[in-house]
């Protein structure tokens, strides 16, 4: 990507007719940059992933490290990092429409496309770990010739049913909530732009009976979402906490698990707005203001990320029991304690700077500070996995777990699949709430309007 | 042949105020905008959707409890020394089913009533996608001095016309086959 256009930042607000025209440049107008940059995420996605996993479906998963007592290794953390960081997406752009925040306005739409793209990735995730993928079907209930019937008292069934159903909420949220904005672009555009956005936008014409009705629809799409949110990564701990294996058998793990995804994908947010903002020529419509509600949002989110941590530890020294002992030994000073020490420090530490409004409207600081954040929660989910596993109640099956060069290289191409599937979506939807964006001007100049002496 | 006048206004209280006067005066028109005009409408009314969303619900929760506790009994496979039909987890899948009906439903709702898809042509004017509010009013040939008449006095920055051809059915035989 690149800026597109040659204009200079402006302060000024935008009119209305201005807004179309950014919005859809963005969607019309594509640089070199762009290119090379969607041409290296395809190339990496392609080097970095399906080579490597095509080699681990031809010679088998024990290419990947994981092995007795490590069974679960960096393929299910990737998973849980996924499923958290499409959290704030849809669940942010809910909860802000619900108590009718204006400056959710502007930024939305990409953090409910950073939902979707990150449960796709997570899901990959799902048919990597698994040693054959193409029985993955067996998870879905229908009558059939095997008679066989999913297992529904298992949390990994839980997992199935809750991650279905919240793509489909997100991607449903995402799509009526673009539809006037497909509208806007079917008019503003011509040739087979015009034809797709034709298609896209149902025929919406603007008329008060379609807006009347998606307001309602949109409002109830927020209302369910919010607690689908919650429930989703609540069952993805369940994964972990309804074992008894010492370090995963923790009654807090599901508020820790939905205060880690909001944290981490609040701070996604941060890294693709600044991204957007800057190559996309956004300024005037994604502003230091945002950065500076988003970092607050993060500061809370961090000492409650915070909180919840030092519960964990201490929760299982007051109980002197010595399995939970020798684990919290073995996170604290074994084999993995400086990826332990440097998630502290990326996600606890480092974020209490936002405390500085000096910080929080510094946009670069924000990106750097986010991609710390991003950094601490993958590793949260790697030390959850590979500190608890290789010290189960049987003393001679403790092992150690190291990821595998087939694994590194599939988790670097994972984040190639999520940048090339954005890259794909700022081209065809409206990174940016063209309507909901008017509603915002229109609402800040009747408020300049009543507050003139 | 369907024959439309678009009134195009600045000023969204004009164009209510020109939708009152033709709709009083027995015109057909819609009121088309580039985003929801609340503060002139400050109350819209219910809309129905939310009925969809509440029969979505209740389905989606039905649903669950018959799909885990017929799958269960399907396969009996104790684990655990849980119950065949344990209660907890079936509740949980059961909240997951409820909510994916209800945002179905509200989808199906939401488009039943707002009358999409509609990719044929309809009245419509590009201004409404950008800042400018279109009154669209059907008329006949002796309504036409009367609807652009009304649409200026309620201070319309410009009035352009619209003509569209209704849709053949595609396999219509002409008339002589048909006798």
């Amino acid at each position: 990507m690149n800026r597109v256009g040659n204009q200079t930042p402006d302060e000024t607000p935008p009119k209305l007719a201005d807004v179309n025209r950014d919005v859809i440049r963005t969607l019309t107008e594509t640089t070199p940059l762009y290119w090379w940059t969607f041409g290296i995420a395809v190339m990496v996605a392609v080097l970095c992933f399906t080579l490597p996993w095509a080699y681990q479906l031809v010679t088998g998963i024990g290419v990947a490290g994981m092995n007795r007592p490590v069974i679960w290794g960096s393929y299910i953390s990737c998973f849980i990092f996924w499923i958290g960081l499409s959290h704030s997406g849809t669940l942010l752009s809910a909860v802000l429409h619900i108590t009718g925040s204006q400056w959710r306005k502007a930024i939305y739409r990409s953090a409910e496309a950073m939902t979707l793209f990150s449960l796709v990735v997570a899901v990959i995730f799902v048919l990597v770990h698994v040693g054959r993928p193409w029985f993955v079907y067996w998870t879905i209930p229908y009558p059939n010739q095997r008679e066989l019937w999913p297992n529904f008292r298992s949390p990994l069934l839980f997992d199935v049913t809750a991650i279905t159903t919240y793509m489909t909420a997100s991607a449903t949220f995402l799509f009526v909530g673009s539809i006037p904005d497909f509208a806007a672009a079917r008019d503003g555009t011509i040739g087979w732009r015009h034809s797709m956005y034709r298609v896209l936008s149902l025929g919406w014409r603007g008329t008060q009976k379609e807006w009347k009705h998606l307001g309602w629809a949109y409002t109830f799409f927020a209302v369910l979402v919010i607690p689908l949110a919650v429930s989703v990564h609540s069952i993805v701990s369940w994964d972990l906490a309804l074992s008894i294996v010492p370090g995963f058998h923790q009654t807090i793990f599901a508020p820790y698990f939905v205060v880690g995804a909001i944290y981490s994908g609040t701070a996604g947010i941060v890294t693709v707005m600044y991204f957007l903002r800057k190559y996309y020529h956004l300024e005037r419509y994604i502003l230091p203001s945002h950065f500076d509600k988003l970092g607050r949002l993060l500061l809370v989110l961090s000492l409650l990320w915070t909180y919840i941590n030092i519960v964990e530890l201490t929760t299982g020294w007051f109980s002197h029991h010595s399995f939970e002992l020798e684990f919290i030994d073995y996170r604290l000073t074994g084999a993995w304690a400086p990826i332990y020490w440097s998630m502290i420090a990326f996600c606890a530490v480092l974020p209490l700077s936002l405390i500085s409004s000096r910080v929080r409207t510094n946009l670069n600081v924000m990106l750097v500070l986010s991609i710390f954040i991003n950094a601490g929660m993958l590793f949260e989910r790697f030390i959850i996995i590979t500190t608890s596993l290789p010290r189960k109640y049987l003393p001679n099956t403790w092992a150690d777990y190291a990821p595998t060069w087939v694994e590194y290289s599939i988790m670097l191409g994972s984040l190639a699949i999520f940048v090339t599937l954005f890259l794909i979506f700022v081209k065809i939807v409206p990174s940016m709430s063209i309507y909901e964006v008017k509603e915002e001007l229109l609402h800040n100049a009747k408020h300049q309007q009543e507050n003139k002496p | 042949m369907s024959h439309y006048l678009h009134g195009i206004f600045k000023d969204p209280e004009d164009a209510q105020l020109a939708q009152q006067k033709l709709q009083k005066a027995g015109v057909e028109c819609e009121l088309i905008s580039p985003y929801p005009l609340q503060e002139i409408h400050p109350d819209n009314g219910r809309s129905p959707v939310r009925k969809f969303s509440l029969i979505g619900g209740i389905l989606g929760f039905i649903a669950g409890i018959i799909l885990t506790t017929y799958s269960a009994t399907s396969y009996i496979l104790p684990t655990g020394g849980r119950a065949v039909i344990s209660v907890p987890p079936f509740l949980l899948v059961s909240y997951e089913l409820t909510i994916l009906f209800a945002v179905l439903a509200t989808l199906i709702g939401f488009l039943y009533h707002s009358g999409l898809p509609a990719w044929y042509e309809r009245p419509h004017h590009e201004a409404a996608s950008v800042d400018e509010i279109v009154v669209s009013a059907a008329f006949s040939d002796e309504q036409e001095d009367k609807v652009r008449k009304l649409l200026q006095d309620s201070g319309a920055e410009r009035i352009e016309s619209q003509t569209l051809v209704p849709i053949e059915p595609e396999h219509s035989l002409p008339e002589e086959d048909a006798k």
